[in-house]
Parts: C-alpha cells; sequence; structure tokens
C-alpha cells in the first residue's frame, strides 16, 4: 500500500455488526462477537471506537479535533495513532489509503 | 425384539399434541434419551413450532430452551464463520461447498432446526486441496493433529483432513476431499456430486449438495462410519431430509435413479431400511420394497441379519434405557466394522496396532 | 403431581443407605431435583450430614434434571471412586475417600453444563434485604471462608459457588448447597462456629484438604427467592493486612466478570449486554483482608450505606 505524498491514512471499522461497546466515565469494554472476546479501552480509546463503529472513514487529525472540539497539536496526532494502530492490531478496524 | 422402541423420544416430533399426557418419569427418560441423542434442541424447536409450551412443566422446559439456546448461538457463529470462509476461498478460487449440518442450517431446512452444528464440514476437490489449505493456513487455521502418521493416514486413507482449528475463533473445520473413506468399498470420488452443486438462496457464493446427493451422503457415512453414538441423529437427518424434498413428486425415482449411477443403492437401500424399521417413517410402498430388495441382495443372509442387529442396537441413542445386554458388543462389532470398510484387513491390524501403541505412550489427562 | 415427603434427617441410616444402592435418592436441591446414588459410605455420610435440611421424593416417579451416581472403582494406586452422569464419565477417578466432594463437584459441573436458561458465573452470592453481592474469586482467595462466615453473621447464603442470572430480568437465582471449605479454613470455622454441621474430610485431594459446611436453615428456606444484584467484591486473603477496600473500576470490572462466566461463549453479544447491565447497576470493589471480623463489618456497611 503506498501512500502519495501528502495523502493522509484513514481508518474505517467494517465489522460494526460484530462490535458492541459499553462506556462509563472511566472507560469502556469492546466485546467482538466473532471470537466472544472483551477488551477494556481508556476513555479516550471508547470515545474513539464510538466514533469509528458509525462506519465512516476518518483519519487521525479529524478524530484528534472531534476529542478535543478544537485544533489538534501533532502530539494530539500522534496519540490518536497510537490507539488507531492499537485498534487495528485488535481487528477492530482497517486502514484505506485516502 | 427385546429392545424398547424409540417412540418415547419421537413423540415430541411426532405428536406434540399427547405431550400434555406425559408423566414425571416420561419425561425424565425422555430428556435424557434425548441428551444422549443429541436431539434436545430439535425437540424444543418442534414444541415451540406446535406452540405446546404449556403442555411441558416448567423444570423440563428449562432443559429444552438451554439445548435451544446452545443451537441457535451454534447457527449464529456458523453464518459469521461462513462468511469468514467465503472470503478464504474467493481468494483460493475455489467454491465453498458445505455439508452436513452445516448445510442444513444454511438453507433452512426442517432438518436444521434445532439442529446441532459444532464443527463446520466443507467438501474439496481433491486436486484443490493443497491450495485450500494454504489459504486456511494463512487466515489462521490450524490442524489439531501434528502426528504424522495420521496425517498421512487422514489424507490417503480417510475422506476428511484432521480437524482445524481457527488460532482466535476456536471454530473446528472438517475439510473433506472425498464423500467417504478412500479406502472403503464405496466410490469416493466427489467429482459426480461437486459437478451438481446448488448455491444457497441468500448466501452467494456458499454451496451445498443437490437435494438427492444430501441424502445419499448422510445415507452413506451411516453405512461406512463406525462410531455411531450420533447414528440415531444420522438417521433422523434422512427421515427429515426426505420428508422434505418428497414434496416434490420427482424426487424417489431421481434418488433411487442417481443412487444407481453413483453405485451407492445399498446404503440408500439400508438407510430406507432402518428408517422404517426403526423409525416407522412414512415410505411409499414401491420405494420400501425397492430397498428391501436392494438390502436383503446386498449379503449372505447370516452377515445380512448380523448387521442388521448389529445397526438396530448402535443405530438407538446411546442410553442405558434403549440398550441391552448386546448393545455394547454391537456398538465393538461396528466400530470394527467401520474400519474394515475403510482399510483392507492388513492395513487395518497394522493400524489399530499402531493407535494402540501411541495411546499408551502418551500421557494420561488428570482431569477433564 | 410429585410430592416431597420429608426431610433427609428424617430417614433412618439404613432407609438412606437402601435408597443410594438401589434406584437412587431423589433429592429435592432448590431450584433441582437430583437422583443421586452411590453405595461407597463417605457418600451416604455426606449426603446424612449436609443435606440433612434438604428433602426427597421418596418413591414418587419425578422428573430429575440430573443423574449422579458416585462408583467404586478398584485402581493400580488403591480404592478409587468414579462419578458417572446418566452413562457418561467427564472426568477420571479420585480417591476413594473424596467420593463425597466429586458429588458435590459433580452437580456443579451438571449445572454449568446442562443449565444454559441462565448465565452461570463462578462466584459466590450473599444477600441481604433483597440486594445481593457477587464474590468471583479464584481458589485461595478466602471466598469460601468469607462465605461460610457471613451466612452465619445474618447473610442469606444463595451460593458458594455458582452465581446463576437470568439474562432477561437480571436477577441472581438461588442454589444453597454445602459451603467447601479447604485446608485451614475447616480448622477455622470449626473453632468460630462450634454448633455447625460440617461433612466428611476427604484428605490429599488436587486442591489439599476439603470439608464441607452444612447450609443454615434460613438460606434453605429462602431458596426460591431471586434477588438483585447490587454488589460485586473480589476478596483476597493477605496474611497480617489491614482491610483495604479499593473501587474497581466498571470496565476492569466487566472483563473479569465475564472471564468468571462459564457459558459466556453460548450467550453471545445478549451474554456481554447482561454482564455489562449488571457492573452498570453495582458497585465494585477489591478488598484485601487478614481478619474476618474487619471484613464482616465492611460487608454490613455496604447494607447500610446503599
Amino acid at each position: 500500500m503506498t501512500l502519495e505524498p501528502g495523502g493522509r491514512l484513514a481508518w474505517v471499522c467494517r465489522r460494526a455488526q460484530a462490535l458492541l461497546l459499553r462506556r462509563w466515565p472511566e472507560g469502556g469494554v469492546v466485546y467482538d462477537a466473532a471470537d466472544g472476546s472483551l477488551s477494556a479501552v481508556s476513555p479516550v480509546a471508547a470515545e474513539l471506537i464510538e466514533r469509528l463503529l458509525d462506519g465512516q472513514p476518518a483519519d487521525a487529525e479529524a478524530l484528534a479535533q472531534h476529542l478535543l472540539q478544537a485544533a489538534p497539536e501533532p502530539e494530539d496526532i500522534d496519540g490518536v495513532n497510537q490507539h488507531l494502530a492499537q485498534f487495528e492490531h485488535m481487528g477492530f478496524i482497517e486502514r484505506i489509503p485516502s | 425384539m427385546t429392545l424398547p422402541a424409540l417412540d418415547l423420544l419421537l413423540l415430541p416430533l411426532r405428536e406434540p399434541e399427547r405431550l400434555g399426557t406425559l408423566t414425571p418419569g416420561q419425561w425424565d427418560l425422555l430428556v435424557r434419551q434425548g441428551r444422549r441423542a443429541d436431539v434436545l434442541a430439535r425437540v424444543a424447536e418442534r414444541i415451540e413450532a406446535a406452540g405446546r409450551w404449556a403442555d411441558v412443566p416448567p423444570e423440563v422446559a428449562r432443559h429444552l430452551q438451554s439445548m435451544r439456546l446452545l443451537a441457535q448461538r451454534q447457527h449464529e457463529e456458523l453464518r459469521h464463520e461462513t462468511g469468514q470462509l467465503l472470503r478464504v476461498f474467493e481468494s483460493a478460487g475455489v467454491p465453498l461447498v458445505l455439508l452436513k449440518g452445516a448445510a442444513y442450517v444454511l438453507q433452512d431446512l426442517r432438518v436444521g432446526e434445532g439442529r446441532m452444528v459444532s464443527d463446520i464440514d466443507i467438501l474439496v476437490p481433491r486436486e484443490r486441496l493443497a491450495d485450500v489449505e494454504s489459504a486456511l493456513m494463512l487466515s489462521g487455521w490450524v490442524s489439531t493433529n501434528n502426528n504424522p502418521y495420521d496425517q498421512r493416514y487422514y489424507r490417503t486413507w480417510m475422506h476428511e483432513l484432521p480437524p482445524m482449528r481457527h488460532l482466535r475463533r476456536g471454530t473446528v473445520l472438517d475439510v473433506h476431499h472425498a464423500l467417504v473413506p478412500l479406502s472403503g468399498r464405496l466410490r469416493a470420488d466427489p467429482s459426480a456430486m461437486l459437478a451438481d452443486i446448488r448455491p444457497i438462496p441468500g448466501n452467494p457464493g456458499v454451496y451445498a449438495l443437490s437435494p438427492t446427493d444430501m441424502v445419499l451422503h448422510s445415507a452413506a457415512h451411516l453405512y461406512a462410519e463406525g462410531e455411531l453414538e450420533l447414528g440415531c441423529r444420522g438417521l433422523l437427518d434422512i427421515e427429515l431430509l426426505v420428508l422434505e424434498f418428497a414434496q416434490d413428486a420427482d424426487f424417489w425415482p431421481t434418488l433411487t435413479q442417481r443412487a444407481a449411477a453413483l453405485r451407492w443403492e445399498r446404503p440408500l437401500a439400508q438407510a430406507l431400511v432402518y428408517l422404517d424399521e426403526l423409525l416407522s417413517t412414512p415410505l411409499p410402498p414401491e420405494v420400501r420394497d425397492w430397498a428391501r430388495k436392494v438390502h436383503q441382495h446386498s449379503a449372505p443372509a447370516w452377515r445380512g441379519r448380523l448387521l442388521d442387529a448389529m445397526y438396530l442396537r448402535a443405530l438407538r441413542p446411546d442410553h442405558a434405557s434403549l440398550s441391552d445386554r448386546w448393545t455394547a458388543l454391537a456398538r465393538a462389532g461396528l466400530y470394527v466394522r467401520g474400519h474394515w470398510l475403510r482399510m483392507p484387513p492388513w492395513l487395518l491390524a497394522g493400524h489399530l496396532a499402531r493407535k494402540a501403541l501411541m495411546a499408551a505412550r502418551a500421557p494420561k489427562p488428570t482431569e477433564a | 403431581m410429585s410430592a416431597l415427603r420429608g426431610r433427609i434427617a428424617d430417614l433412618s441410616p439404613a432407609e438412606l443407605s437402601a435408597r443410594l444402592n438401589s434406584d437412587g435418592l431423589a433429592l429435592s436441591v432448590p431450584p433441582f431435583t437430583v437422583r443421586v446414588r452411590s453405595p461407597i459410605p463417605v457418600v451416604r455420610e455426606g449426603i446424612e450430614r449436609m443435606y440433612a435440611l434438604h428433602e426427597h421424593f421418596g418413591d414418587d416417579e419425578v422428573f430429575c434434571d440430573f443423574h449422579l451416581s458416585i462408583l467404586p472403582r478398584l485402581g493400580w494406586t488403591g480404592l478409587r471412586c468414579e462419578l458417572d452422569v446418566d452413562g457418561q464419565r467427564p472426568f477420571t477417578p479420585l480417591a476413594r475417600g473424596e467420593a463425597f466432594a466429586f458429588f458435590e463437584w459433580g452437580l456443579n459441573w451438571c449445572v454449568t453444563s446442562h443449565c444454559h436458561h441462565w448465565l452461570t458465573l463462578h462466584a459466590a452470592v450473599l444477600e441481604r434485604d433483597g440486594r445481593a453481592v457477587l464474590l468471583p474469586a479464584p481458589p485461595g482467595s478466602g471466598k469460601s471462608t468469607l462465605c461460610a462466615w457471613l451466612m452465619q453473621q445474618g447473610w442469606r447464603l444463595m451460593s458458594d459457588e455458582l452465581a446463576l442470572i437470568d439474562p432477561a430480568s437480571g436477577q441472581l437465582s438461588a442454589s444453597p448447597r454445602p459451603v467447601s471449605l479447604k485446608n485451614e479454613s475447616i480448622a477455622l470455622m470449626r473453632q468460630r462456629l462450634p454448633d455447625a454441621v460440617f461433612g466428611p474430610v476427604a484428605h490429599d485431594t488436587l486442591k489439599g484438604m476439603v470439608a464441607h459446611l452444612r447450609v443454615n436453615e434460613s438460606s434453605l428456606r429462602q431458596a426460591a427467592l431471586p434477588a438483585t444484584p447490587r454488589w460485586i467484591v473480589f476478596p483476597r486473603f493477605e496474611k497480617g493486612a489491614t482491610l483495604r477496600a479499593v473501587p474497581r473500576p466498571k470496565p476492569q470490572t466487566l472483563v473479569e466478570l465475564a472471564s468468571n462466566t462459564f457459558n459466556h461463549h453460548v450467550h453471545g453479544p445478549r451474554g456481554f449486554e447482561c454482564l455489562a447491565d449488571l457492573v452498570d447497576g453495582c458497585e465494585a470493589f477489591d478488598l484485601s483482608y487478614s481478619q474476618l471480623d474487619d471484613a464482616t463489618t465492611w460487608f454490613d456497611s455496604l447494607t447500610r450505606s446503599s
């Protein structure tokens, strides 16, 4: 997969029907119906997952913007990227070149 | 016949309107027999369809609903797993052909209602086996048996690979590369059946055998299989299949013709005879006559009678209330026969000896 | 309609033996009916003492949920016993002296293997004023000792091993049975509860020494009453520790509860929602303690504050 110069990596959740999210102020739990596994996630992660569960493609910057309700700093975007990498590893989301 | 009949177990399936007449002791026996035969979920679905829960005592209903839930969950997992398998098979360029329980459930057949489906059975042409295996392994499926002897046995003599398990999801896949064990007397080549596969409505890319072939395949397994713990369920499967397909006027002649073309008349005839004897399945007279004639001629009289006696015991659910003192012997006899049909005797002796030796060497588990 | 024929305590040892040796005893273990057979003396002894207050169905034809037999076997290393569940043998044989414990473990196995109309969790459940506390815990956490003690301090014992949750209502059902105690707990409870009734001691089991404590009358009497779960407590016995109760975040509680659920895989997404609702409606704590009395005070304070 090649990224065009200046191109942004986007992510999408195609498995929303198989994923359930339960959220509390102190964090959330994602249930994956494919294997019955439960994963406890931080409040930030829970917020991001909830957004991604709507099935729309999103990139790290837009997600960081949504979280902060303000323009994100580079560290904020890095933080979000780390979460996204984690979600990909857990099989919740896939990457798509935007 | 000294054996008790299967009437009690068949009652909820045949005459749910009579459930209100059962005594607590009869319910007790029914649930126990049904549990051994693995048909409690089927019983629950019949009661649901007949709207007869009011006739079932709550303490009994709990058990039936429990198994019904288990079966429903298995069906959900099956549908999900089929989607996953489809991607693998599409990448390998091989059609996904489902067999047995998985096929029954996905086609919404009567036989699939309440049918427990713990493994998924698929059929793959022999020449594509390697490609399918690689594609499966790339997607996280691993073989459950790494013993090279067993691997060779399964590929050379058996009709299926050792079960494969998905690393993450834990689901089990039985990959069939032939219809019946290759070392047996029945022709095992799946080409004719694979040439007649039918798409499963609502499941693009997924196929099943044709109606006649599903019946024949099931009958052949009853014939060639040595371990018949679930033989009763297998027989019930065949009954439900033929009764559903028989609504088509052409079904019976097509079935017997297909059996002749594949040279599978003996297993079909045997299955029909046992349906008649054990389950009193309503068969058209000409079909019953045909079956009896073929069955009687399939073996010398004394051997035929012995086989019948063994089958009619082993095909009952494996429960004390449905056995007599010959039942254990019958099961053991059929187990050996099952292997006999799979292997010539000189190979069989070697195989059984090797299995015994490996079992003796293996460490015993301390708790189940 | 089958009728209960009296308590086990009302049967003479000879009658009890006779039933256990022949067609079996139809024992009412609410909410179940269990058919139990065994010629082994320690099984009779265990049932006689531990199920004295439970009732039976006499010779009536009755629907039994489970059919268990504990059968004598002769092994290479001595006298053994085997568990037969209506013709199936799910476990390898144990030493003869463990036969009554085998019955208890077998019954647990039956419930968790066959009863999927509930979500079944590996946890103790105690109730007070209609509200229940769940104690999920791995072996060695001191859960059973706590359970045994709290039962005698006015809490109703719903179960010492199996939490039974109705997925539709979220309510807990009770199945009060003997509390299984191990090793030092046995001596501790004997000392603290001089009037309590204990069962036969099995030595050298995989878990060490095992004995059972009979359920008290009031817990058994209320067996049919469900309860609403309100607290989830993860106990940990720590020698010499002062009592410490730390609230556990809900996400971690939910994950831990799921891993303690025997039939989680059967209930799938609906099971997840049920467990999530349970956690939602409960306060969860990690409790470290070394003094039983301190722990009791703390549990009592729970009911006062909510």
